[in-house]
């Protein structure tokens, strides 16, 4: 029955019906078969769809509202069973008694046997609206043939022998040779757009595959549970709300997100837990954005449960939002123990206010939450190293990284191997290093990870024989931070110590910067400064906010104030810092260094302060 | 896509009611925009919150759950709210949507039982005092049809309250086209009680089919479709002018093309027909049934005119284009005009 599109002659028995017909018929313009078929759809069809479908189309929102997934897909299903054969009976009953649709009519448009002496049976009709159906879902493509074909025939007309034609003066020849170039020229052009977008799609997946975590993170959310908490809960459930605690220890550790706590409450929800405060508890930081509703949970809590561990964390939190330490201090050292979240926070507070034993003694409790057991080793390192333990603190990191994760065991070393080489360059056969800084000598620096960034720039610094180019850096760097740190460098380098020096201090008092360049700049701005500008130094210092670093700077600056010979600062330096019980014991050593009388000095005015003086014993006790 | 132009821009002249109602509904607008502006925004900023709107719809959940409600909702409402007791947000959010629109449940927040997160549950009967203090300043509300005022003054107001200005744009483009070319046949007097009356009619329908609930009805989208569906009753089988646009930007694709009046009428009674049976009503949004109240009310009236052609003759019109042939005897015989009157004298 079909015929092919090469074909010029017809067969012999068979006559073209547009050889015979009087006036001569013409094979209809594209445009006009386009036009037909949007007024079929506009006037005809979509309003009689619109109507016979309205009952399913109710139904299918009812079943997308509720969630119902097979409803969904029977009636969406229903929805096109309707609408296609709404389509095809239009079509073939048209086409059938009238040799026209309505559209066809208007645009004077008919559907012919291909050739004379042929019938179009109800069947033929109805197999070309079906095959008409097929080319619409195959987003009308295959209708681009009436620009190639010979006779203007897509697919329907060819496989059941029709032709569209038109008594009307305005029909068309057969396409000309550009309008076949022209479709098959889009046909590439979209076999192109399709290879690409498939090839995007698989590299996409093969990503989202390798992503085993965020994959499984992903479809757990989806059943309201967080895998995170799942992984450290296991298979036994102490009481309801153990979920939701481990969820809330994880949380105050970094390893699980608001997400997750959320998704947690809403897991106690669905499966009708009573609430309690801990629910409350969590509401709080799952809502920490919207103060109103979260103060209003952490009020709900000590009123449901005064003198439970969640009292204690909502007061600890309002006490850490107002930044008073001491009643933080306070409230850690009289609260209930055990329920992890609360010795994580507490963790958290020693580290950050540089209280390195009590943070030892913290991690210490925590060693039971094995959940959190990642987050405990990275922690222990720092406090060690912090503590100036510095031969335990490698035995620890030793011990972390066969357990961390490539990426976690990496960015603790970078850190470590940093803070090594601020040192000392010496540091850079040490373990730490080792493990971190890549063998070639110019690598590519990511300045996004200011740890490793930083440890890359010192070990640089170590391997040249002189400066390095810092303004090839300056060039390069995007980060506003890192940029003014190789700026100030730049001066330095240049011997504009003045220069470097203001850059150095606005590196330093600059918040967006992280806490590690700070103390760099810091670091570096006092092992140049001249003497006159020590005070100033001093008094930036004093001003400096983050505690872990104003510890830091403040070693760094006692030992240089010692070093030359500035006594008068250096005991206001160590005055503040004997306080605080940070005085290194590189800082101490150097004190003991000092001329008797330059102790002496020391000596007189730690005499008002009694911890200062405390120290300074026990300096010159030590050996 | 096609609609009807019919005699497109009448001047004032002819067509004076026509002008004044669209006029009248453009100043409404202005003033509820106005005065309702501290109100709107008070209510969309409410509204728009996921922890207030999640936290309703828990409540409402139990709310439907509870027995003694249970057998007011529709299946459709339990359904969901059995979802929501059940912990998932997403759809708790959706019912805090459709929460709005039940009175009861508004009505009852502070002497209802919530079993469940207290704070939020403290935080919501808080903010629902701000929802009802808005609704009550809100023009919307308070000429608008809602269940807590259903007095006949409200019935008419809410004809002239429209809730934006792309919802006026539509009602007022087919009030002038089909009002003016009404308003030419049976006078100013005759396009303003027709529109009340369809207005007045629509609410019913509305009221009696979908239900009035606290979201209030308003538009004048019913009274319009009554003074269409006369005018088109009344001109049946005429040609009249649509203009259409076939999607494509080339000659003969776009432009004027004469239809029989029936044609709108059908398009658009399909259309409410269709909208009607196709949207759940506790969903809210376009209030078709009062379309189809109002296309019921027109044609009423048509057949009122019909039977009383003998007593109220229509205005003559002037021919714009000849007559398809009348489907039945509609219009009255022309009567003679007093310069004819004059000329045979």
């Amino acid at each position: 029955m079909v015929i092919p599109d090469w074909t010029t002659r017809p067969p012999a028995a068979k006559r073209e019906v547009l050889l015979t017909e009087e006036p001569p018929l013409r094979l209809a313009r594209p445009l006009d078969r386009l036009g037909a078929a949007i007024i079929d759809v506009a006037i005809f069809l979509v309003p009689v769809y619109l109507l016979l479908s309205a009952p399913l189309k109710r139904d299918l929102t009812m079943s997308f509202i509720l969630g119902s997934e097979p409803d969904f897909m029977i009636v969406a299903l229903s929805m096109f069973m309707v609408g296609a054969a709404l389509l095809l009976s239009y079509q073939t009953i048209c086409h059938y008694f009238f040799g026209a649709t309505l559209g066809k009519k208007i645009f004077d448009l008919r559907v012919e046997p291909m050739f004379a002496g042929e019938q179009l049976t109800v069947w033929d009709h109805g197999l070309r609206s079906f095959l008409w159906l097929i080319e619409m879902l195959c987003f009308g493509l295959p209708w681009l043939a009436v620009f190639s074909n010979s006779k203007r025939r897509p697919m329907h007309d060819r496989i059941c022998d029709t032709v569209v034609v038109t008594r009307s003066p305005a029909g068309v020849a057969a396409p000309h040779l550009w309008e076949r170039h022209l479709v098959r020229a889009f046909f590439a052009f979209l076999l192109g757009i399709f290879a690409l977008i498939v090839t995007i799609q698989v590299s996409y997946s093969i990503r989202n595959l390798r992503a085993e975590r965020a994959l499984a993170s992903i479809v757990e959310r989806d059943l309201g549970d967080c895998e995170v908490v799942s992984e450290a809960v296991g298979s036994v459930d102490e009481d309801s709300h153990a979920r939701l605690k481990k969820a809330m220890t994880l949380y105050a550790a970094g390893l699980a997100d608001r997400s997750c706590l959320e998704s947690e409450v809403e897991g106690e929800i669905a499966r009708q837990v009573p609430v309690a405060p801990i629910t409350y508890l969590s509401q709080a930081f799952i809502y920490a954005d919207e103060a109103e509703i979260s103060n209003s949970y952490l009020d709900e809590v000590c009123e449901m449960a005064p003198g439970t561990v969640e009292c204690a964390m909502s007061q600890l939190v309002t006490s850490w939002s107002d930044e008073d330490w001491e009643s933080v201090g306070r409230i850690l050292q009289s609260a209930p123990k055990g329920s992890g979240y609360m010795e994580v926070w507490a963790l958290r507070h020693y580290m950050k206010q540089a209280q390195y034993a009590q943070a030892l003694e913290t991690l210490d409790e925590l060693l039971a939450h094995r959940e959190i057991a990642e987050f405990t080793l990275v922690q222990r390192v720092k406090a060690l190293f912090n503590a100036y333990r510095e031969a335990e603190a490698t035995a620890a990191y030793q011990q972390a990284i066969l357990t961390l994760p490539e990426d976690q065991a990496g960015d603790l070393g970078a850190w470590m191997c940093s803070q090594q080489l601020q040192r000392s360059c010496s540091a850079r056969t040490g373990v730490a290093c080792r493990q971190t800084l890549p063998n070639e000598l110019t690598p590519e620096i990511d300045f996004s990870y200011s740890a490793r960034a930083l440890a890359s720039v010192l070990s640089l610094e170590c391997l040249a024989e002189k400066e390095i180019d810092y303004a090839r850096f300056v060039d390069e760097v995007n980060d506003s931070s890192w940029k003014l740190f190789f700026q100030a460098n730049m001066n330095r380098a240049r011997g504009d110590r003045l220069a470097a020096g203001e850059l150095f201090a606005k590196l330093m008092g600059s918040e967006q910067a992280p806490d590690l360049l700070r103390i760099e700049a810091a670091r570096r701005w006092v092992s140049f400064a001249p003497r006159a500008q020590m005070e100033r130094v001093v008094e930036s210092w004093m001003k400096f906010k983050p505690r872990e670093a104003w510890v830091k700077i403040g070693n760094f600056l006692f030992e240089r104030l010692a070093e030359t010979k500035n006594s008068e600062l250096a005991i206001k330096v160590a005055t503040q810092l004997a306080e605080d019980e940070s005085l290194s014991p590189l800082a101490a050593k150097f004190l003991a260094s000092l001329s008797e009388g330059e102790r002496e000095t020391v000596r007189r005015p730690a005499q008002a302060k009694e911890p200062v003086r405390e120290m300074l014993e026990s300096t010159e006790e030590s050996p | 896509m096609i609609f009807p132009i019919l005699q497109g821009l009448v001047s004032w002249r002819k067509a004076p009611i026509s002008w004044t109602l669209v006029a009248l509904n453009i100043l409404m607008l202005i003033y509820t925009s106005v005065a309702g502006r501290k109100a709107q925004e008070g209510l969309e900023s409410l509204m728009s919150g996921k922890y207030f709107l999640t936290t309703q719809g828990r409540i409402y959940a139990q709310f439907v759950d509870r027995a003694g409600y249970k057998a007011d909702y529709p299946p459709f409402l339990r359904a969901l709210a059995e979802k929501v007791d059940h912990g998932e947000v997403g759809r708790a959010e959706m019912l805090g949507h459709l929460a709005f629109r039940d009175l009861n449940f508004l009505n009852s927040a502070d002497r209802f039982q919530y079993e469940g997160d207290q704070v939020a549950f403290r935080y919501w009967q808080k903010r629902i005092e701000d929802v009802r203090l808005f609704q009550s300043e809100h023009p919307s509300f308070t000429l608008g049809l809602n269940a807590e005022d259903t007095s006949l003054a409200k019935w008419v107001s809410y004809i002239f309250v429209h809730s934006g200005a792309l919802h006026l744009l539509g009602n007022m483009f087919f009030l002038f086209i089909f009002g003016s070319a009404l308003e030419r046949q049976i006078g100013g007097l005759g396009v303003l009680v027709v529109f009340l009356l369809s207005g007045v009619f629509a609410a019913g329908v509305f009221a009696t089919m979908t239900g009035v609930t606290s979201s209030p009805l308003v538009g004048a989208s019913g009274a319009v479709s009554g003074v269409m569906a006369l005018y088109c009753f009344l001109n049946w089988n005429r040609a009249e002018r649509f203009f259409y646009w076939f999607l494509l930007p080339f000659r003969g694709y776009m432009g004027f093309v004469y239809l029989p009046a029936w044609v709108a009428l059908i398009l658009w009674g399909l259309n409410d027909l269709a909208g009607y049976l196709g949207t759940l009503p506790e969903m809210g949004g376009v209030a078709y049934t009062a379309h189809l109240g109002g296309e019921l009310a027109g044609l009423i009236i048509g057949g009122v005119l019909w039977l009383k052609r003998r007593q109220w003759p229509l205005f003559p019109r002037e021919e714009q284009s000849p007559p398809m042939g009348k489907l039945f005897p509609l219009l009255p015989p022309k009567p003679i005009t007093r310069s004819e009157q004059n000329r045979a004298a």
